[in-house]
């Protein structure tokens, strides 16, 4: 969108342009950490016992911070549709470009699936145990 | 993050192809930009904005591709590698610098004597066997600092080895007119510094 910008009225594709990078941002605030926490689960499970509760202090801090992460986005993507945003850029650009509903295959659903957890989290889950669970339950800060 | 380098003279009148070529100038202008700081492996900031400009590079090389031909193609897979050797040791100062955040914490919080690893109960009186059998006071092995120097180390040096990796594929191995055979892409290298 960048090096489009000088072909359209900066009117309309300057705030459309800007939400853009917005939404790329809250995306990215909680997409880092799952990044981060997945490094780290990694990590937890191939140190010695001794190394762990350091990396369950690290857990536990990106676990907080994705959590504000994702609250903060959920309440930015939310408020786009409540300005409209959707039916701004169908209009600007098209059909493709609008509501998800309008533009996925008949019977598809958008969804982001596990509610929430993170990949530890999950993995916790799916082993019955790990470093998630751990920080959860005995809460290291 | 670094601002991109504007595109001056886009001219929506003007065809795809002339367009494409004058993106691409501002955005290997951009990238080569860099060309100064990659031979400095500590250049944490500067380093990222060059992999921000190798990202914006690739994209144009994308989104032009029907321009840009089989030669585009190659560039495209070229400037990848550079992105994704970046990428590494971005992911890598990120987590040196979260290391290191968390140990001044601990350090902050061993000083005020508020918290150990064994949760509010370590602000009780440490003692001798009994309170160590009660869980009271924190051992040796659960001092977190432990796991986190030796995780700050290796990522120090996973660092490194993904910086030596980086270094041979650096912007100086691009040809700076390979998208545009037989002609020159209009920036001189150099004409902007980083800053």
């Amino acid at each position: 969108m960048d090096v489009a910008a000088p072909c359209f009225p900066r009117s309309w594709y300057r705030p459309l342009h800007a939400a853009a990078k917005e939404i790329t941002g809250a995306l990215g605030e909680v997409r880092d950490r799952d990044v981060l926490l997945e490094m780290l689960v990694k990590e937890w499970a191939e140190v010695p016992p001794a190394e762990r509760p350091g990396i369950d202090r690290l857990i536990a801090r990106i676990e907080r911070e994705r959590q504000t992460a994702r609250t903060e986005m959920l309440a930015f993507l939310a408020g786009l549709d409540a300005r409209g945003l959707p039916q701004e850029a169908a209009a600007r650009f098209g059909p493709a470009a609008g509501s998800p509903e309008e533009t996925l295959p008949p019977g598809a659903k958008h969804s982001d699936g596990d509610g929430g957890a993170t990949p530890s989290a999950r993995k916790g889950e799916a082993t019955g145990g790990g470093p998630a669970k751990r920080v959860k339950a005995g809460g290291t800060r | 993050m670094s601002r991109a380098w504007p595109v001056p003279d886009i001219d929506p009148d003007g065809t795809l192809e002339e367009n494409a070529r004058r993106i691409l100038a501002v955005k290997m202008g951009e990238f080569y930009s860099y060309t100064p700081i990659v031979h400095t492996e500590d250049e944490v900031e500067a380093l990222h904005n060059l992999r921000i400009a190798a990202k914006r590079l690739r994209y144009t090389l994308e989104l032009f591709r029907v321009v840009f031909g089989p030669e585009g193609e190659r560039q495209i897979e070229r400037v990848k590698a550079i992105q994704e050797a970046l990428g590494q040791l971005h992911d890598h100062d990120v987590r040196i610098a979260l290391i290191e955040d968390e140990l001044n914490i601990l350090g902050r919080e061993a000083k005020g004597g508020s918290r150990a690893s064994t949760g509010n109960q370590a602000s009780k009186p440490a003692g001798g066997g009994e309170a160590r059998a009660l869980g009271l006071v924190s051992k040796a092995e659960d001092d977190p600092a432990l796991g986190l120097r030796a995780l700050l180390e290796r990522q120090g040096a996973g660092r490194t080895a993904h910086y030596r990796a980086f270094r041979p594929l650096g912007p100086l191995r691009l040809r700076r007119d390979a998208c545009r055979p037989g002609r020159t892409l209009g920036y001189t290298p150099g004409r902007r510094r980083v800053t």
